[in-house]
């Protein structure tokens, strides 16, 4: 398996699982806190996402980094490399967040 | 021999032992945490469903506590006071002809004095039971004549009117 297939795995999961751990949790702190649940769910979906991002890439200054010596060295290939990366990252937060919306879609749907 | 036998057999026991237990508390943390996060999971819905209907009842109540003290300020500056009172004298025992006209007017005005003091308040304040009781079976007097009166009617808005019966009374002395 290439190091390259590893990472983009490793990114999608860490984001969507950083906005789904993150979103359950708060739920269930939603509900000791006497909220309600669902909405503290999605609402903290929908902020972390941009943290999961950055969680996911492994702090940001080293994707930042890699982008700088992509722009001023001259090194397209990773340039290219890092903009996948925070692609698959962002699409891995996002469908984090599409999955709480869906439980909550499933709630409106069995809960009527 | 059987001692290191023993002791290999309770060293063997108390690993078994470690083993479980960790894998005990293990077991119990995790299952908290995945079905406390279930549990959320399945009530979400209905308790965001709760929510709403509190956030909504709530500003109901709100609108309708807000309607209610408007109303009770119109209905406080509406206040009906007593504006007149209007005595209808019956007599009982006299003819037309009978009737003293002066000691008619007497009467209506006797009477009126002792409403006096009603004019001007509100109209809720004021006791119809009580009002009646003022007047009701009193006698009054008039050179060489004594009237009873009996209120036999009584009607209460910004005017009073009262019907009261009449008898004259025969003086004895």
């Amino acid at each position: 398996m290439s190091s390259f297939y590893f990472s983009i795995t490793q990114n999608f999961l860490i984001a969507f699982g950083v906005v789904i751990g993150a979103s359950l949790f708060s739920g269930l702190g939603a509900i000791i806190t006497d909220n309600p649940p669902f909405k503290v769910m999605t609402d903290v979906a929908g902020s972390i996402k941009i943290w999961a991002i950055a969680a996911s890439l492994g702090g940001t200054f080293s994707s930042f980094a890699m982008i700088e010596k992509g722009l001023f060295e001259g090194e397209i290939k990773t340039l290219i490399k890092q903009a996948f990366y925070i692609l698959i990252s962002l699409t891995g937060a996002n469908v984090g967040y599409e999955f709480i919306r869906l439980l909550q879609r499933c709630g409106a749907i069995w809960g009527k | 021999m059987g001692e290191m036998m023993k002791a290999k057999d309770a060293k063997y026991k108390n690993a078994t032992c470690y083993k479980f237990s960790i894998c005990f508390i293990a077991g119990l943390l995790w299952g908290t945490v995945i079905g406390s996060l279930s549990i959320s999971v399945l009530v979400g819905y209905r308790m965001d469903a709760f929510h709403e209907k509190i956030a909504y009842l709530e500003h109901t109540i709100a609108d309708k506590d807000e309607k209610l003290s408007k109303l009770e300020k119109s209905i406080n500056n509406a206040d009906v006071v007593l504006k007149d009172i209007y005595i209808i004298l019956e007599f009982n025992n006299l003819s037309v002809e009978q009737i003293d006209q002066i000691d008619n007017i007497e009467i209506e005005k006797a009477i009126k004095e002792k409403y006096a003091s009603s004019l001007g308040k509100e109209i809720k304040s004021l006791d119809a039971d009580i009002l009646v009781q003022v007047i009701d079976k009193r006698i009054l007097k008039f050179n060489s004549t004594e009237y009873q009166l009996t209120v036999k009617k009584l009607v209460l808005s910004d005017v009073l009117k009262l019907w009261v019966e009449v008898y004259s009374l025969e003086v004895t002395s």
